[in-house]
């Protein structure tokens, strides 16, 4: 499987298909898979889709610390510059999309367009009370009734807490006793048994909890500079909405996608519905080659498969 | 390995069966499984092998590397309706690369 090592840590990625390069970055406690096999594949048929597994994740490296933002940019550049891709599309879900947030602030020549897949960002929105959350009544009453003990509604909104309900639903469903509603959907097909101990073992030995937890630098100024084509893309149902309407507000040229009855792990969830919304918004905005006449510069690889 | 130099030559369900089992069972040579018994056309990819969706990425690339074709459309394969199967046969996966190495549609 094509690796390379940034840093000292080694990094898992995959290239699919052939066109303009389209980068998909997947978030906390995923693994590239949470794009392929559907999205990815999908979009491979138009353009050339570069993913990968952030460090501490899938198969790529799990140093003992290092998981700043900062480090997450420098292994994205990193990658990009192995691949000679001078250009591209970029796509993250979850902490994926603030990375690709921040990287569009500090390589904004590198990036023709930006996909915020349903992220938060502290200077957008406060943390969110459970009890405040439009849905949580309704989740409330089913896991009352199997008699799981639950957060209280003071507890703020966490993707931790996201994950620990999706392992509720799958307990409940694996006992035969629940079947998880399809409306209020949690799914995140990356977290299995593998994903999960991976997860575990990134909490109890790095220093990755803390970087996670440790304050953003960035300002809603920040955002405001963020000039080219946005595309912020959510789940009606994800405590995460009011991020979304920040991001319509603070960046010029940001259009807005709710996909319908669905949450935060929406491309997962509805992956068709995602590629076919993401893919009209990427083919109103091709690559400007007027500007770029080399969107790629002459050291590019063809990475192995 | 060996790899299909001519992708014009039609290629028989039974190599495809026998090269798909001895790519899972190099898969999953030193994974820690329940299951035993030997990889054949009816064992589960999840259920028996408690294959995970990075190790459904790892198949995919060993079939294409296998096989030296790119442009299977496995998308066709792992999801259906719009949403992901909860599970596949051995034989599903046979049938269909039996059907898409043959036929260049």
């Amino acid at each position: 499987m094509p690796e390379i090592v940034i840093d000292n840590v080694l990094l898992h990625y995959q290239c699919f298909g052939e066109g303009e390069d389209l980068v998909l970055i997947h978030g906390l406690a995923a693994n590239l898979a949470f794009w392929y096999p559907g999205i990815a594949s999908m979009l491979a048929q138009k353009y050339r889709v570069i993913t990968y597994d952030l460090r501490g994740h899938g198969k790529s490296g799990m140093p003992v610390s290092g998981y700043s933002m900062g480090h997450m940019e420098h292994d994205l550049q990193g990658l990009l510059n192995h691949l000679g891709i001078t250009r591209a599309h970029i796509v993250g879900h979850s902490f994926g999309a603030r990375i690709a947030v921040h990287y569009a602030v500090s390589h904004p020549q590198q990036v023709a367009t930006l996909t915020i897949a349903d992220t938060q960002f502290r200077c957008l929105q406060p943390k969110m009370r459970l009890g405040d959350w439009l849905y949580w009544q309704s989740w409330k009453e089913q896991l009352l009734q199997h008699g799981v003990a639950l957060p209280s509604d003071d507890e703020f909104i966490s993707f931790k807490l996201l994950l620990e309900f999706d392992r509720i639903f799958n307990e409940l469903t694996q006992k035969g006793i629940a079947t998880k509603p399809s409306k209020l959907s949690l799914k995140n097909r990356d977290l299995g048994r593998k994903g999960a101990a991976n997860w575990q073992k990134l909490m109890d030995t790095t220093t990755a909890k803390q970087e996670f937890d440790e304050g953003e630098e960035m300002t809603q100024e920040d955002i405001k500079k963020i000039s080219m084509p946005t595309l912020a893309f959510y789940g009606e149902y994800s405590h995460c909405m009011p991020s979304c309407w920040k991001f319509k507000e603070s960046i010029e040229n940001c259009q807005v996608a709710v996909m319908p009855e669905v949450g935060h792990f929406h491309p997962v969830v509805k992956p068709e519905l995602f590629v076919e919304t993401l893919g009209q918004f990427l083919q109103a905005h091709p690559f400007n080659l007027g500007n770029f006449s080399s969107a790629r510069s002459n050291n590019r690889v063809r990475p192995e498969s | 390995m060996q790899n299909t130099e001519n992708n014009s030559t039609l290629i028989s369900r039974d190599e495809i069966e026998s090269r798909v089992i001895s790519v899972l069972e190099e898969m999953t040579a030193d994974w820690d499984m329940d299951f035993s018994g030997g990889i054949n056309s009816q064992t589960r990819l999840m259920e028996d092998l408690a294959f995970e969706s990075i190790d459904v990425v790892q198949l995919v690339v060993s079939l294409e590397k296998n096989f030296a074709r790119k442009d299977i459309p496995f998308e066709k394969l792992f999801m259906q309706e719009g949403d992901y199967v909860d599970d596949l046969l051995v034989t599903e996966v046979i049938d269909f690369l039996h059907k898409h190495l043959n036929n260049r549609s």
